[in-house]
């Protein structure tokens, strides 16, 4: 039973996800608002549960030279010892406090988002590249 | 020297992204996309986050998997399903009125931000 109710989550995350919202945060609050799951546990399932995807999509943009590899590195590589780092620190924090944490970004994200929108609505390039690219593959 | 500034701010933005996807478990993109959009094209600066994300949400997708974060019971059906669900998520886009969308998916978002503080 509960299988399928994840299940349905990781759809509507997933579709939130692909149509662009929320820079993959979305299965979160679906997971702990709608599912009760743990924040930390959420948390952890929305990292891996975005991996497949995210490995489509890179080989689809890295075979039509859409990937700038010299400027992604000088992201990654500090990037992998500070989400080292902050996930160790993650675990120490109580749930409570990483649930409100966690909706205090959110609710910043949303609000960068929607005073974007308002002065100047903009297309979605990456979801539409994605669909774009699955037609012609 | 705005080479060398560019290259420190990348560093920079790159450790944000990395402590931001540690400490909430995504959102690493949102902060990747904007910052690459100032200095490549956006098709390319959106290709080139999800490189830039990766591999620390690799690292720390791990962490949580060995501190008991990441229970398989919820992670596997809902991988399954977010793979479904991006893939429709992604035809279903172009056909969405851009803008109205938009401002639901931001409501929305703003919605459960401020539910889980509450």
């Amino acid at each position: 039973m509960s299988f399928y109710v994840f299940l349905l989550a990781g759809i509507l995350g997933g579709l939130l996800g692909g149509m662009g919202m929320g820079g993959g945060t979305a299965l979160i609050p679906v997971l702990v608002l709608l599912c009760g799951v743990e924040q930390g546990a959420a948390q952890g399932v929305n990292l891996l549960a975005f991996v497949p995807m995210a490995l489509v999509a890179l080989s689809v943009h890295a075979r039509q030279g859409l990937v700038k590899w010299r400027a992604a590195l000088s992201f990654a590589l500090p990037a992998l010892l500070f989400s080292a780092l902050f996930s160790l620190a993650s675990d120490l924090l109580p749930s409570a406090v990483l649930k409100s944490a966690f909706g205090v970004f959110l609710t910043a994200l949303s609000l960068f988002r929607l005073k974007r929108d308002i002065s100047a609505p903009s297309p979605r390039p990456k979801s539409e590249n994605f669909h774009q690219n699955m037609k012609n593959n | 020297m705005r080479k060398r500034g560019e290259l420190a701010k990348r560093l920079g933005s790159g450790a944000l992204l990395g402590a931001v996807n540690g400490l909430f478990g995504g959102g690493g993109g949102m902060i990747a996309v904007p910052l690459l959009e100032r200095s490549l094209p956006v098709r390319e600066a959106h290709a080139t986050a999800i490189a830039a994300v990766f591999p620390a949400t690799l690292l720390s997708g791990a962490v949580y998997a060995v501190s008991g974060r990441a229970p398989l019971p919820v992670l596997l059906p809902a991988a399954i399903g977010v793979a479904i669900g991006g893939f429709f998520g992604a035809k279903l886009l172009p056909r969405l009125p851009v803008r109205a969308a938009d401002l639901l998916f931001g409501l929305l978002m703003l919605i459960a931000g401020v539910g889980m503080v509450l």
